[in-house]
């Protein structure tokens, strides 16, 4: 067993390893007053982190500055220890993950940092020691724990991680979603670069000739349909013309950079996400002007911007969720909303990509070789009917 | 004015008419809601027949149960419709000049089209109701089908007669349909812009011209289907009467309704779409939903289509008379 002890400098060390935590946090504290330690605890929880703390009930904790009604609309379960005996809630222990602990006679409290003689042993990872604390946390709670029919503050926060978890996996699900879709549209891209390059004047010289046919057509029938499908035609040159003519070279990354490249999009997507912030235009608009950025940067394969923008969103507290913002179920309910409604136009739009003429070659084959030399020779061949055609008339 | 169109031209006249039109044509504003004139003695239509009268049109086929030639159920088919037309311009007891109507035929020996009266109407273009009233060739009996009551009774009827059926030599078309782009351009000269409905034509063949290829066909065929009154451009329909036992196609709605063959391919290029006023009429002739333009042509056809079509491309006319 590796222990560490410390007899000064403890409040550094404690805030050092209660914001490496990861999954679990359990506190038997019998006092906690440092404002400082509950920032740390908060921004656990807002990571994910599941906080549960137990804690005396006295005037102490009571009058001190912190707002254990924020911690818990943090998510942060608070147990207010009455000892029937007469005694008191005495512990200071606490158990990071399941595997580390740190115990002493340091309570979290100004007075413990300032003025007292303290200790705090350390150990950084022993799941059988932890175990063992565990069990007198657990029953702590059985003896002071909320009666769950009675508890409805501790009911708010079962919701609360509730939404968390269901908002937490469609913004996955969207990024994710939104990756695929800008996959299929960096592939459609890729297909009319090349067509354009391979084929592009053949295919517009077919096209003119094909819309020369059909006027010449139109003039000697007569007929609204021949007069249709000529106008059919001439609009379909001019859409082709632009579409070719904006096509831009897709470049190919190597596999790592690729795989690189798509985690830090789909990051991106997450943090940024424009329908969070639904209670907040200004931030909303801003959302969505990164949100353009980002996916043009990723399908220009510029890896330098998406890892530019990922990092401006990491950073920036900004963007993400406000968990602290004290929000009713009708909220909840209409940031999940936003987000299934995002999520379900997205798999609409790639159920219709998917279904899209190049996407489905692009399935069967895995590229579009094949597909132009065969194009190709259809071309050439049309083309000269209708240039037989033309001059026959 | 129809007796003062001339049947056959001179180049000299046919240059003069040419200029005519063209003023004619460029002064007559086309409707933006066409075909919907009403038909008065004062604003008449026009239906012109193109009939096929080369050598193959003696073949046999059996009509009404009785073997006969295809000129002879032309004949009768097209006696029996002018016998119609005649009827219903009957308004009150007296004739009224709704109508004029040429005949022009192919074939028969002749290298030329021509005008197809014969009689004492012989060598005119279009004839008025009154002349049709007077001057037909002979009265003869005619046996009618009818069901009434779901029981089919054959009884005989008086018929007029104006045309006999015709066969021999080639099959002229082109000249057929330059004919009678000649005689629809003077008639529109002579309209002086008014508000007529337009002429139809219908085309009666039963084979390939010989006179033209597919280009000067369409050209021939677009020469009459450029032609306009204010009320809206000349329809033409063409009707392929067959000796085989293929489905008819009636009023196909695009190429891919008929057959793939070159002939049938250029009659669906060289008739009219036909107007929406049709389109009933033609739905329940049919039976194919009215989304879409009909055009005007029958493939295939046998007396029997031949006539349902006839009904159609005339009757809807007739319905307009007021």
């Amino acid at each position: 067993m590796n222990i560490q002890v410390f007899f000064s400098n403890i409040r550094p060390q404690l805030i050092h390893h209660l914001s490496l935590a990861n999954d679990e946090i359990c506190a038997a504290i019998a006092w906690f007053t440092d404002q400082a330690i509950a920032e740390v605890l908060m921004k656990s929880a807002q990571k994910g982190v599941k906080v549960s703390l137990i804690v005396e009930n006295d005037e102490i904790n009571h009058q001190s500055r912190i707002d254990y009604q924020t911690l818990q609309q943090h998510g942060i379960q608070i147990i207010w220890a009455n000892v029937l005996t007469g005694g008191k809630m005495h512990h200071k222990f606490c158990v990071i993950d399941r595997k580390k602990v740190l115990w002493g006679s340091y309570n979290w409290t100004y007075g413990g940092a300032i003025y007292n003689k303290e200790n705090l042993s350390i150990v950084e990872d022993d799941p059988n020691l932890a175990q063992l604390f565990l069990e007198e946390f657990n029953q702590l709670l059985n003896e002071f724990g909320p009666k769950i029919t009675e508890n409805l503050q501790q009911e708010l926060i079962n919701k609360t991680q509730e939404w968390r978890l269901a908002i937490q996996l469609i913004e996955a699900e969207i990024a994710y979603l939104q990756q695929q879709k800008s996959d299929y549209e960096t592939i459609i891209e890729q297909y009319y670069y090349q067509l354009k390059s391979t084929l592009g004047d053949l295919l517009l010289r077919h096209l003119s000739l094909k819309t020369e046919w059909a006027k010449r057509e139109a003039e000697l029938t007569v007929k609204n349909q021949d007069k249709q499908r000529y106008e059919g035609y001439r609009a379909e040159y001019e859409r082709v013309n632009a579409q070719l003519s904006q096509a831009k070279e897709v470049v190919e990354l190597d596999k790592d950079t690729e795989k690189k490249l798509k985690k830090m999009y789909r990051e991106a997507i997450v943090l940024g996400h424009p329908d969070k912030f639904m209670h907040d235009p200004a931030k909303q608009q801003k959302a969505q002007a990164i949100a353009t950025e980002l996916i043009a940067a990723y399908q220009r394969r510029d890896l330098s911007k998406v890892t530019e923008i990922w990092q401006l969103l990491k950073n920036g507290t900004a963007f993400g969720i406000d968990w602290s913002e004290s929000k009713n179920e009708d909220d909840w309910q209409k940031i999940y909303t936003r987000l299934r409604l995002r999520r379900d136009d997205l798999l609409r739009e790639i159920a219709l990509l998917e279904v899209d003429e190049i996407m489905v070659i692009y399935r069967q084959i895995g590229n579009f070789e094949k597909h132009f030399s065969d194009l190709r020779i259809q071309l050439e061949q049309d083309i000269k009917n209708l240039e037989k055609q033309l001059k026959t008339r | 004015m129809s007796n003062l169109i001339k049947s056959q031209l001179l180049p000299a006249e046919r240059t003069a008419i040419q200029q005519l039109l063209q003023t004619a044509m460029s002064q007559t504003v086309l409707k933006s809601k066409p075909y919907t004139a009403y038909i008065t003695r004062k604003t008449p239509s026009a239906m012109l027949f193109l009939i096929d009268q080369s050598g193959s049109m003696d073949t046999e086929i059996v009509f009404q149960g009785q073997t006969t030639t295809k000129a002879q159920a032309v004949a009768l088919t097209l006696n029996t419709l002018l016998d119609e037309i005649l009827n219903r311009c009957n308004r009150e007891g007296e004739l009224r000049e709704y109508f004029q109507i040429g005949i022009i035929g192919y074939g028969n020996q002749d290298t030329d089209a021509y005008s197809a009266w014969q009689g004492a109407l012989e060598g005119k273009a279009f004839v008025r109701m009154s002349q049709l009233r007077d001057h037909y060739l002979s009265m003869t009996q005619t046996t009618v089908e009818q069901t009434i009551r779901g029981r089919v009774t054959v009884s005989q009827k008086p018929l007029r007669e104006w045309i006999t059926p015709q066969s021999g030599g080639l099959t002229p078309m082109k000249a057929a349909l330059e004919l009678a782009a000649d005689w629809l351009e003077q008639w529109i000269v002579a309209l002086e812009d008014k508000d007529c409905y337009p002429p139809i034509v219908i085309n009666i063949t039963d084979g390939e011209a010989t006179d033209g290829d597919d280009t000067e066909l369409l050209q021939a065929a677009r020469r009459i289907k450029t032609l306009h009154t204010a009320d809206g451009n000349v329809l033409l329909l063409n009707v392929h009467l067959s000796d085989t036992e293929h489905t008819p196609v009636l009023f196909p709605q695009k190429s891919n309704d008929l057959p793939e063959d070159n002939y049938a391919q250029l009659l669906y290029r060289m008739s009219s779409e036909m107007p929406a006023i049709y389109n009933t009429d033609i739905a329940h002739l049919t039976q194919k939903d009215l989304r879409g333009a009909y055009t005007g042509m029958a493939f295939n056809a046998n007396i029997k289509a031949l006539v349902s079509f006839l009904q159609i491309g005339t009757t809807t006319s007739m319905g307009r008379t007021k």
